[in-house]
């Protein structure tokens, strides 16, 4: 709706807050095939594609974001155990997982730390609770990649 | 027009916990003030950085000496909080708005107890268990898959800032320690060890900043701003190379075109080094080496002192100590010591480019929130 006629002060478009801590995101979706995949955003006007979802695009600044589900392997950049922490119990392992298109997520890596290592294909782990989880991915899986 | 320092002063980093954040600042800025042969009815503005001082926490100290009647600016960006004050004060004395600006960096770590940095938590990674030292170990996890480099590589840089802060009686960490001592201690945020991370603690420092009219008629020495530089990180949603922070590359290049000055020609550097492995990457994005040459500068002696370039000569954040919006203050006096000959036991002989560096904050999506350049001449 071009609502640009009307004076500014009556204009509805950004005039009120975006309620983005009142709902549990819904982080993981599931394709027609069952599969598990992180779900995310995608720009509709240019494209770029963020995990999680927000209501404005910090790529080109718009607001056209619709839901998308985005994939489900990706890789490992790199990963820490942290053994102190100011916001949970510790010890707990994070890392960044870069997966295809440009997406970059925080997320709780599970396995044997000593086992893990940066650039290594990782898998979502379905049971998320408020946030995703990744785990290393078998064999198989990496070579379907 | 530049703008100059004209006198610096700071106390030793350390646990004061019976000091409250006027009691922390309050004597740095009356040295601060007398050492710059000013007095209190000069000072035309204040601008304090800080972190977690809480409300008017520039005001609170500053009342405190019958300073009023002025602009008193407060600052937060994080760890940068207190460079940022360095630079707005250098802006709005090079703008002519004001000719006389006291500058104050002050943060008390203390009240949190110990333990990381309390960060926001309405930030996404912040609720998915990021802490400070999480992201720089994911940093050093990087630099040692990419680079030929082991813990031990990391572990001298502590080894450096210990020696360091060994000659500086206003670090917080006076005590040497080897190789073997550092990757020993124990695990913060593995391969982080508690040795390559910065103590909690509490300080403040304080600086008088004047214009050059003011600075030719007082006929003193001190330090001429030759840049000072200040950037936000840029966001995306997506890759991001851990090992070249764009925001401190972007800031560093303003940084050197603005004054003119080459890397190479830097007596001493005082950088960002909260964690032993952000040394090494600014090595590479300050151009003190090429990209992936960071571990043998380390090696080669040339940022210990004596070399070429001596890196945080005061032991850095790792000894000196990190109370965060301090801290870019505090680097500051430690320019300005060696760049008028006041350094003591650690003089750097015949310094006269000094440059600091200090980037701020944890927040999901950027390197960091802000990050502050200056360089500093020898002036007189």
């Amino acid at each position: 709706m071009d609502t640009h006629d009307k004076p500014a002060g009556e204009r509805p478009d950004d005039t009120m807050p975006n309620l983005d801590l009142g709902e549990t995101e819904r982080l993981v979706a599931r394709t027609p095939l069952g599969e598990h995949t992180v779900m995310g955003g995608e720009c509709g006007d240019c494209s770029a594609r963020m995990a999680p979802s927000r209501p404005v695009c910090p790529n080109c600044g718009g607001t056209n974001i619709h839901p998308a589900a985005l994939d489900s392997l990706g890789t490992l950049y790199s990963f820490s155990v942290v053994h102190v922490s100011a916001t949970r119990e510790v010890p707990y392992t994070i890392g960044y997982v870069d997966l295809p298109k440009n997406v970059r997520v925080l997320a709780a890596i599970d396995g044997d730390p000593a086992e893990l290592r940066c650039d290594q294909v990782v898998r979502l782990v379905p049971d998320t609770g408020d946030g995703w989880r990744f785990a290393p991915a078998s064999v198989e899986e990496k070579d379907m990649r | 027009m530049s703008a100059y320092i004209l006198s610096g002063a700071m106390i030793p980093m350390g646990k004061h916990t019976n000091a409250s954040y006027a009691g922390l600042a309050v004597p740095p800025v009356r040295r601060a003030i007398r050492e710059s042969g000013l007095s209190r009815a000069d000072i035309g503005a204040v601008y304090c950085g800080h972190a977690f001082g809480g409300m008017l926490t520039g005001q609170r100290i500053v009342k405190d000496l019958g300073i009023g009647g002025v602009p008193v600016v407060n600052i937060d960006n994080a760890c940068s909080g207190g460079a940022s004050a360095v630079q707005a004060a250098c802006q709005a004395v090079e703008a002519g708005i004001v000719d006389v600006a006291l500058v104050i960096g002050v943060d008390k770590l203390t009240q949190f107890g110990g333990g990381t940095l309390p960060l926001v938590t309405e930030d996404w990674e912040v609720r998915q268990g990021m802490v400070m030292p999480a992201l720089y170990a994911m940093r050093a996890r990087r630099y040692l898959h990419e680079r030929d480099a082991t813990p031990a590589d990391l572990a001298a840089v502590a080894v450096k800032a210990r020696r360091h802060g060994m000659t500086n009686p206003f670090a917080q960490i006076r005590k040497a320690a080897t190789v073997e001592e550092v990757l020993a201690s124990r695990v913060i945020c593995d391969p982080l060890t508690l040795f390559q991370c910065c103590p909690t603690g509490d300080g403040a420092a304080a600086l008088v900043v004047v214009s050059e009219g003011r600075f030719r008629r007082l006929g003193k020495s001190g330090l001429r701003v030759r840049a000072s530089v200040l950037h936000s990180g840029t966001a995306t949603t997506g890759f991001r190379d851990m090992l070249r922070p764009e925001i401190t590359y972007h800031s560093a290049a303003e940084a050197y075109e603005v004054a003119e000055v080459d890397p190479k020609d830097l007596d001493l550097v005082e950088l960002h080094d909260a964690f032993t492995i952000a040394e090494l990457v600014y090595y590479e994005a300050l151009g003190l080496c090429k990209p992936g040459h960071s571990a043998a500068l380390l090696r080669s002696g040339a940022t210990s002192q004596g070399g070429r370039t001596v890196v945080n000569p005061s032991g850095g954040l790792l000894a000196k100590g990190h109370p965060v919006g301090c801290s870019g203050v505090a680097q500051v006096v430690e320019a300005f010591w060696h760049l008028t000959d006041q350094a003591g036991a650690r003089q750097i002989p015949n310094a006269r480019l000094a440059l600091t560096h200090v980037t701020g904050g944890g927040i999901s999506g950027l390197d960091h929130g802000a990050c502050t350049v200056h360089i500093f001449e020898r002036a007189s």
